[in-house]
């Protein structure tokens, strides 16, 4: 237990240490006495841009942090991740449908609610697809038919763009990216992830449960369908957001788990609180990284993720088959 | 709320920051432009010493026609915090661009001009003169309207002069369809736009199959990039169009031709004047 402690006092020291890392990183150099003095047009810079930029590095790699050691815990299965679902798809497919349309131009905020539309009709669909009977097997299932319809329709909406720039746009935004957004954006997404975040967190115990198998649960006494409701509203609603605001980031939910892992151990309950806040750790990294490479335009977050997530995998791989072997 | 007071104090930071950067220049804005397209009108209806800084686009020669001379000035990636550090009185951004690095500009006061794709000469007019206006040099974007008006002029077909089928062929088969700016520049040079047949509608791609089928009388095929032999470019040299060479002439219309107004379209009402000259002779 005091190991565990531990070790998330010390990731949340590291994600505050990010934090100022965060706010110091970026493509203009702003001197110190900027900092304080609200006058300086370079203050702007740091607490209208990079803060932002910041919280939502935070709660948006905690959201999918946390998914992903929910989706993992859930279907026992160390290959899941939030994508699994279908909801971000779905989140993607509506953000993307207002780029289509050409919709948003002059209100921001219609990308974001686009894209939560998206997101909860993902949420409902599960439900229904996978609500009463039905157990983990028909739950992914349902999820993996979301998702892949989802990808279609961004994919089609894609190739029948009405111009190479809106196609060029929609693209971009796939890509993801928390470059230049601003505290609308976090007002936006929080409440959201916050409220998707408490409700996964609630399910550490039934999570525990379900290592003994479906039936093995029942008998514990843990309601499986209260626990996929719950599982699908919180995933829902926090991968949702962050979909909405940052387009798709993959790997993040699929690598912290496994990074957390060998620290506390195989019970996935325990698996939550520190793969949120690694996850959240993880993110600011590489936001810090992709401000900080010297391209030509800045390299799109949810690339740098991936590029970052492969090879470090390979190396957990390459561990982790030594010691059973 | 603190945040609104400190906003409020941002606000006026950058007021005081823009109205001593006013008086140094004489009165007249800086402007930052982010967009290629708008780089190429403003370079030309602004001082040099008004023009803070273009886009990372504008030095592509692929892309951009005026890549040598934006060799000359200061360019950003488009991010807010390049912008901001810049201090500019007005930002040109176009409507496809990042809208969270527009929201950003918005939010911290800054004036931006937004420009839509402009989809006719008319429409175009409204951009340059919008240009001209926030740089404070409104002579100078009707004189820019005047020389591309001569250029127009120059390469227009002769009265009597019958119109040539032609189309526009890019790499991946991309064309453009009525209502689009190269369309009108096509019927004023005396051509007829036949992307219609090929089933497009504004923009879009021409599948092979069909400009075989029914060629036009021209194709303004683009240039493959040199050294670059994409998938995409291929099928500008694709062998099968050499089985319909002898029914339809081939003139050079490069890609960077097809997306911006602005002085661009001299070069445009020139290269479309050759490819009708090539058609019908000197006589054209």
């Amino acid at each position: 237990m005091t190991r565990r402690l531990l070790l998330l006092g010390g990731l949340c020291l590291l994600v505050l240490l990010l934090s100022g890392l965060s706010l110091m990183a970026g493509r203009v150099w702003v001197p110190w006495s900027a900092w304080t003095l609200a006058a300086d047009p370079r203050w702007a810079i740091i607490f209208e841009l990079r803060l932002p930029r910041t919280i939502l590095a935070v709660a948006v790699g905690a959201a999918l942090g946390l998914s992903g050691a929910v989706m993992q815990g859930y279907t026992r299965n160390p290959l899941a991740d939030p994508g699994v679902l279908g909801v971000s798809s779905m989140a993607a497919l509506g953000a993307v449908m207002t780029m289509y349309l050409s919709l948003g131009l002059t209100t921001p905020w219609l990308l974001f609610a686009a894209a939560m539309v998206g997101a909860s009709l993902g949420v409902a669909v599960m439900l229904i697809l996978a609500g009463g009977t039905g157990g983990t097997i028909t739950f992914i299932l349902a999820g993996v038919i979301l998702n892949t319809v989802a990808s279609a329709g961004v994919a089609l909406a894609l190739s029948l763009a009405p111009s190479p720039w809106a196609a060029q746009e929609i693209i971009n935004w796939l890509l993801g990216s928390l470059a230049d957004r601003s505290a609308d954006d976090v007002w936006r997404a929080l409440p959201f992830i916050a409220v998707g975040s408490g409700l996964m967190l609630m399910l550490g115990r039934a999570l525990d449960a379900l290592t003994l198998g479906e039936t093995g649960a029942k008998a514990l006494g843990i309601d499986l369908n209260l626990t996929r409701t719950l599982l699908a509203l919180g995933v829902g609603l926090a991968s949702g957001a962050s979909v909405a605001v940052t387009g798709m980031i993959g790997f993040v939910g699929l690598i912290t788990p496994h990074l957390m892992r060998p620290l506390v151990g195989h019970r996935p309950g325990a698996l939550l609180a520190p793969s949120a806040v690694a996850g959240a750790a993880l993110v600011l990294a590489a936001d810090i990284l992709v401000r900080l490479t010297p391209s030509a335009a800045e390299v799109r977050l949810g690339v740098a993720m991936a590029a970052i997530g492969g090879p470090f995998f390979l190396a957990l791989l390459i561990s982790m088959r030594r010691r059973l072997a | 709320m603190t945040g609104f007071t400190r906003r409020a104090a941002v606000g006026a930071g950058l007021a005081t920051g823009f109205l001593g950067g006013v008086a140094s220049a004489g009165a007249l804005p800086s402007v930052v432009s982010l967009n290629p397209c708008l780089d190429a009108v403003l370079v030309n209806v602004a001082d040099r010493g008004q023009v803070t800084a273009l886009s990372h686009y504008a030095r592509d020669p692929q892309q951009s026609s005026i890549a040598r001379i934006a060799l000359g000035y200061p360019i950003t990636y488009e991010s807010a915090e390049e912008v901001i550090a810049l201090r500019p009185d007005v930002v040109l951004t176009a409507a496809h661009s990042s809208p969270a690095t527009r929201a950003a500009l918005t939010r911290l006061g800054i004036r931006t001009e937004l420009f839509k794709v402009p989809n006719s000469w008319v429409e175009n007019q409204v951009q340059i003169r919008r240009i001209a206006q926030a740089v404070g040099h409104p002579d100078r974007g009707e004189a820019l309207i005047a020389r591309v008006e001569a250029a127009m002029a120059r390469s227009a077909p002769r009265p009597g002069a019958r119109p040539i089928t032609a189309l526009v062929f890019q790499p991946n088969g991309f064309a453009a369809g009525h209502g689009t700016l190269v369309d009108e520049m096509m019927r004023r040079a005396g051509f007829v736009n036949v992307a219609q047949r090929y089933g497009l509608r504004k923009w879009g791609n021409v599948s092979l199959e069909r400009l075989l089928d029914d060629p036009p009388e021209v194709l303004l095929a683009g240039q493959a990039a040199p050294n670059a032999p994409t998938f995409a470019e291929k099928i500008l040299n694709h062998p099968a169009l050499a089985s319909i060479a002898p029914r339809m002439t081939r003139a050079v219309f490069p890609e960077r031709l097809l997306y911006c107004g602005g002085p661009g379209l001299v070069d445009t009402a020139a290269a479309l004047a050759t490819a009708r000259r090539q058609v019908l002779g000197a006589a054209a």
